[in-house]
């Protein structure tokens, strides 16, 4: 069928269609009715409408109190332009990530200034998180350790700084004698049983401590710091091999007197009373002295060195000395409770005050003992 | 037939303009009339029913035939009308094409409740009893005939047809109406009219 086809029978069927053109008019009553229903309906549907409205004004129905506290949220928070939901989940979300940068912050500068140096900024955080843990650790045996730890990191500064060539702190030596004192008093006031356990680990301490320091290649302007503090290590490594040998001496040698004010607690299996400084003044020991305690090394008879500054390893092996042979005093005549070493006189150090027997806790002396005032202080 | 083969003798340019002022009103009107309806004006509403009324119903008419279902499909259309302006889906647009798919859809839910009659020679007769017998009931019976032919065509082949050739509808605006592309009116136009041609012309055939 061509188009042509197509348009005359599209002809014939436009006529054929056209005999449903005409409608018989719309009966009148019939529309009226219609038109009269419909405008009902609509005022019906206007007054509903209204008083729908009315209702929603007139009792708004309240949110909950989540749905309030997250509107608030979301006008805190909102972006302009964009529709956001900030839900509790979120708000709390925000706080532990908050919290967590926080502290782990804190945490990271902390694990950070563990390496620092002395010279480094981050140095202070470094020692107050070690007084942080010294603070907050009660049990002896962990505070010892971890006094063992600490006197480590020290010697270590200090050997840093010297192969640098810089000049150690005196803070940072004082710190280190400070620890180290403390870590001897806990050892002292140890049960017996865990004492050799304790002396060993302390030994092996001090040993590698002492290799350490003989190891660094320094050209520091100070290097006498450094032979002081090699001398007081090999002495505190000779205490620790004569505790070994018997923890009572150790004892007896750390709470000898004059050391009674930095270490007050007594060796608990002696039975003698502890000297006291001042109990006999005459017993002072006097420069020249005569005694047959066992005083410094002969080098130093008669010797009288100026100290330097406020540190020395102390006294020479007299201090080995059990209390009992406390200086003389030039007469043979020896007082077993007498405090030899209560007022050491700096730069007396030498013969006639072998008897003192100062703690590492007080570098008792008078701390003024340099290395060559203790003579052969060397164990 | 020559309105629809194209005007002659007239200045095309100004009719075009013409047509292009008129519709500007038109549509401003409407434009007017909708915003009134969608805020339950009834004063609009009352010009909306007055303005399409008349033409849904005889769009149902001449589907149906039948006077109570063309005035039932009236009141369901501007019925529906309402309530979609109550729920806020009211047009913004195109009314009568708005309109004129509800009666639509009213009138092929009718066609689905009610099967289209077979064709036949002896139907049912309800001819005006004022008009001569004898001229009224051969035209009756070629209404009752093209309906049935009507009934035939898929919803949408029959609401081109009769808004094509008996609306005199453009294939834009039955476009709107259907909510179909203006191609796809043409294609429901050629298949519409091929089974016209099949059922009518057959009948034909075999009249004679």
């Amino acid at each position: 069928m061509n188009t042509q086809q197509d348009h005359e029978f599209d002809e014939g069927l436009h006529e054929r269609l056209e005999i449903l053109r005409d409608v018989p008019a719309r009966n009148p009553d019939a529309a009226a009715r219609g038109r009269a229903n419909f405008l009902s309906g609509v005022r019906q549907l206007s007054v509903e409408t209204s008083a729908g409205n009315k209702r929603l004004i007139a009792q708004p129905v309240p949110l909950p109190a989540y749905q309030r506290f997250n509107n608030w949220l979301n006008s805190l928070f909102r972006v302009p332009g964009r529709r956001q939901r900030f839900s509790l989940a979120i708000a709390l979300a925000t706080l532990i990530l908050t919290l967590a940068l926080l502290f782990g912050g804190v945490g990271a500068t902390v694990y950070a200034a563990q390496s620092s140096l002395p010279s480094d900024f981050l140095y202070p955080v470094k020692v107050l998180s070690e007084d942080v843990l010294l603070d907050l650790t009660n049990n002896p045996q962990a505070r010892f350790d971890l006094l063992l730890d600490f006197s480590d990191r020290r010697v270590n500064e200090i050997s840093a700084l010297a192969a640098q060539g810089k000049t150690v702190p005196d803070d940072v030596i004082s710190r280190f004698e400070a620890q180290d004192d403390e870590a001897f008093l806990l050892l002292i006031n140890m049960d017996t049983s865990k004492m050799p356990d304790e002396l060993l680990k302390a030994k092996i301490h001090k040993r590698d401590q002492d290799r350490l320091l003989g190891q660094t290649q320094t050209n520091a302007p100070d290097q006498g710091v450094m032979l002081e503090l090699r001398n007081r290590l090999q002495w505190q490594y000779g205490l620790l091999e004569e505790g070994q040998a018997d923890p009572h001496i150790l004892r007896q040698l750390l709470n000898a007197p004059g050391n009674t004010e930095t270490a007050p607690v007594a060796a608990p299996d002696t039975d003698e009373e502890t000297p006291q400084p001042g109990d006999c003044p005459e017993c002072t020991p006097v420069y020249g002295g005569s005694g047959p305690g066992p005083g410094p090394g002969p080098d130093n008879q008669g010797e009288v060195t100026q100290p330097t500054e406020s540190y020395g390893p102390g006294p020479g092996p007299g201090q080995m000395a059990p209390p009992t042979q406390s200086p003389g005093n030039g007469n043979g005549e020896v007082k077993p409770s007498g405090p030899p070493a209560a007022t050491p006189v700096p730069g007396e150090g030498g013969s006639g005050t072998g008897g003192s027997a100062p703690s590492p806790a007080t570098n008792a002396g008078g701390g003024s003992h340099n290395s060559s005032s203790g003579g052969s202080g060397k164990p | 037939m020559a309105h629809r083969n194209g005007y002659t003798g007239f200045n095309r340019p100004y009719l075009f303009a013409y047509f292009c002022v008129i519709m500007n009103e038109s549509m401003d009107t409407e434009k007017d009339l909708l915003d009134g309806a969608h805020r339950f004006d009834e004063k609009a509403l009352a010009e909306i029913y007055d303005r399409h009324s008349p033409g849904v119903y005889r769009y149902a008419m001449r589907l149906l035939g039948d006077v109570v279902l063309a005035e039932d499909c009236v009141a369901e259309t501007f019925s529906r009308f309402l309530v979609a302006l109550k729920n806020g889906n009211g047009p913004r647009q195109y009314l009568q094409a708005y309109l004129y798919r509800i009666a639509h859809n009213w009138i092929t839910d009718t066609y689905r409740r009610q099967p289209p009659p077979a064709l036949s020679l002896e139907p049912e007769l309800h001819s005006d009893p004022s008009n001569d017998p004898s001229h009224s009931v051969p035209i009756e019976m070629e209404r009752q005939e093209v309906r049935a032919a009507l009934a035939h065509l898929t919803p949408d082949q029959r609401q081109v047809i009769v808004l094509k050739y008996l609306e005199d509808w453009r294939n834009d605006e039955i476009a709107l109406a259907l909510e179909k592309p203006v191609g796809a009116v043409k294609a429901l136009q050629h298949r519409a009219i091929n089974t016209l041609r099949r059922l009518l012309v057959k009948e034909e055939e075999e009249v004679l």
